[in-house]
């Protein structure tokens, strides 16, 4: 196995001394969990003379709610995120999906805004989270600044971030009554896998009629993206089985698996699970907005 | 060939077994030590076979059910020489050290050894200090494969530990004043059978036995009988002996995603005599939790002689929660005439008949075939397509 190359590792007390280092030092790059940048650095697939370590800003670590806004610090874990009570009243999708991110090792050093910023195109959280309507705040020693979630992502492990800038928070709207939402995904075993292909799916309902709804894949781009298609196809429409279904048809032409030869599963595959995991997240979701009235 | 002959899997199975009297493949009579009818007919009760034969779907998940059949020779193959040597210590304070050069690798054979010179000797286990293996120092009891550490080198400990109970037995029936017939060795100490008050423990009795000159070490070694095997026509005794099991197993197909669930399997094996049951069950545990691997992720792959996964990212093995429940093990006793207490090999001929059974309950369950592993999602998915069409 080869070596990590050497670097200097910096461990600030406060967000205020990180962006100070990242700002100061050259080629330096902030880590998390570090459970994606070791294997890449390993790999030689990114290479940094210093790391900047976030673990020990307590003010990074935090999952609240004010203003009818769910925020959550950067630095929470994903074992932290499946612990909240209060994600899991508020928001379970999000829950469901952390607690499916490899294994119990990985979601116990794993960080949402790792997951996030790693801009893996099948990272877990993602989905949950674009079909949440998420923003993120992004600070850097100019200052912060709050953006849509998938205005975030760029690419494949690529994301609108500049040298310098953190993102600190995500956050977004506490779901409504009459609001349902469902993750699904499609691994190579049952547990500590990635995905094939992930799916969330966001459901708001008024009697018969879908007022909003939100659906967003991941590994089906290259980078996680919500499906206008199928949204519109659902919007302000009325909602049954047989609608779910049609739209949920939709998928195989709107996405845009990886035809990489030695992707973890076809292209033809990831576009026929798409329907599938979209048609049963959907339900799912469905079912969930009925019972929350 | 059981669906074309319109028969029973298992029916199938039971009309061509093998049994004592009957030649393998290569002409070997059997001579003995042949149980794996009593393996087919276990899984099959134990796992409700006929009812659960009946097809089973609820919505887009059909459950099937699927036996698989296996016998793995012990020791050498095609009549190579085989043999196993072992040495045993009686300390001067009556506690015991065995040497093999069989390796532990994690599945317990030299354990098995000592089990066996504790039964022999009358020694409590935790008596027995189990070397590690020196090649240097002892003589070669040949390597740790061919599912032979515990047949072979198990039965050249029952050597050292014979040899050195006929020592025990002499100083002690002086000691105790009774004949050799009389004595008993059990509990680390010797008595006399007819007047039990009448005994000496195994620090004293070793003591006797350095003072009296008699020696307290011995060797052990152990060479099946002589085999003939032709290999210009690949007939003749292959292997001393065979080891049989037979597994059923029910898996449920997802038959939108093709992925394959492996809720329950029942295994059988005829171990000859199972010298730590445990043991058996975790070798067996470990070859089910091996063979869903084999049988439905584990693929190396390959691109112009480059591994391209090389890394547990890519290369699957099954996670905990790939782990199908796993009924009691079916231990069928038939024993092995020239091995210590009967016993035959254990692991690798847990593995064999996993395969075979998850392929077939997906067989049973979706009517496709597969005679290549993995059967990944991904392929499963593509063959009940193309079906469609």
């Amino acid at each position: 196995m080869r070596p990590i190359p050497s670097f200097s590792l910096h461990r600030p007390q406060t967000l205020k001394e990180a962006l100070g280092l990242l700002n100061e030092l050259e080629d330096s790059m902030p880590i998390a969990g570090g459970t994606d940048l070791l294997i890449d650095l390993r790999e030689g697939a990114c290479k940094a003379k210093h790391l900047v370590d976030l673990g020990l800003i307590k003010e990074l670590r935090y999952v609240r709610e004010a203003d009818d806004i769910i925020r959550i610090g950067s630095m929470t874990t994903h074992a932290q995120l499946v612990a909240s009570e209060l994600i899991k009243e508020k928001a379970p999708v999000l829950s469901e999906a952390a607690s499916l991110v490899g294994s119990v090792q990985i979601r116990n050093a794993a960080t949402i805004g790792g997951n996030l910023c790693n801009a893996s195109p099948g990272a877990d959280t993602a989905p949950p989270l674009l079909v949440l309507g998420a923003e993120v705040e992004v600070a850097s020693t100019a200052g912060s600044r709050g953006m849509p979630l998938s205005e975030l992502f760029t690419g494949p492990k690529r994301t609108s971030l500049a040298q310098g800038e953190l993102l600190t928070a995500v956050y977004f709207p506490v779901p409504p009554t009459g609001s349902g939402a469902s993750f699904r995904k499609l691994g190579r075993r049952k547990g500590c896998t990635l995905s094939l292909i992930n799916v969330a799916a966001y459901l708001e309902t008024d009697g018969e009629t879908c007022r909003e709804a939100r659906v967003a894949f991941g590994a089906c781009a290259p980078m996680p993206v919500r499906i206008a298609g199928v949204e519109e196809l659902l919007r302000d429409k009325k909602i049954d089985v047989k609608a779910i279904e049609e739209a949920s048809s939709a998928c195989y032409g709107l996405v845009e698996p990886s035809t990489r030869a030695h992707s973890r599963a076809s292209q033809e595959y990831r576009r026929e699970m798409s329907c599938v995991l979209m048609r049963r997240t959907l339900m799912e979701a469905y079912e969930r907005a009925r019972r929350n009235i | 060939m059981a669906t074309e002959l319109g028969m029973d899997p298992v029916e199938l199975r039971l009309k061509n077994v093998l049994t004592v009297g009957k030649r393998t493949t290569s002409n070997q009579l059997l001579e003995s030590s042949v149980g794996i009818e009593k393996c087919i007919r276990g899984v099959a009760e134990a796992s409700d076979w006929a009812n659960r034969r009946k097809p089973r779907r609820m919505g887009e998940r059909v459950r099937g059910i699927g036996v698989g059949c296996a016998h793995h020779g012990i020791s050498t193959s095609r009549g190579a020489p085989d043999w196993s040597a072992a040495s045993l210590i009686l300390n001067e304070d009556g506690t015991l050290t065995y040497r093999t050069t069989i390796c532990e690798l994690g599945q317990g054979t030299p354990i098995g050894h000592a089990k066996i010179v504790a039964e022999i000797l009358g020694a409590p286990l935790e008596s027995i200090r189990i070397e590690i293996p020196d090649t240097d120092t002892m003589p070669n009891a040949r390597p740790t494969h061919g599912s032979r550490g515990l047949t072979l080198g198990g039965t050249a400990a029952a050597d050292a530990a014979l040899k050195l109970r006929k020592s025990m037995v002499e100083v002690a029936s002086v000691l105790l004043e009774c004949d050799e017939a009389s004595i008993d060795l059990r509990d680390g100490r010797a008595f006399d059978k007819d007047d039990p008050s009448n005994n000496i423990d195994f620090r004293d009795l070793a003591h006797e036995l350095y003072v009296r000159g008699v020696n307290p070490a011995t060797y052990g070694f152990f060479v099946p009988p002589k085999r003939y095997f032709d290999v210009s026509t690949g007939l003749g005794v292959s292997y001393p002996a065979y080891t049989f099991a037979a597994t059923a197993v029910e898996v449920e197909v997802d038959l939108e995603t093709g992925q394959v669930d492996v809720v329950k399997v029942w295994p059988a094996m005829d171990v000859g005599k199972a010298i730590d049951p445990l043991m058996v069950d975790g070798q067996i545990h470990g070859a089910i939790s091996q063979g869903i691997g084999f049988a439905l992720m584990e693929d190396l792959r390959l691109d112009d002689g480059r591994v391209v996964n090389p890394n547990f990212t890519d290369y699957m093995v099954p996670s905990s929660l790939d782990t199908p429940e796993v009924a009691e093990t079916i231990l069928v006793e038939e024993p092995y005439k020239h091995s210590a207490f009967g016993a035959k090999g254990v692991g690798e001929p847990s593995i064999i008949s996993i395969v075979p059974a998850v392929t077939n309950a997906i067989y049973h369950a979706t009517g496709i075939s597969f005679n290549t592993v993995p059967v990944t999602a991904e392929r499963l998915h593509a063959a009940l397509r193309r079906r469609e069409q």
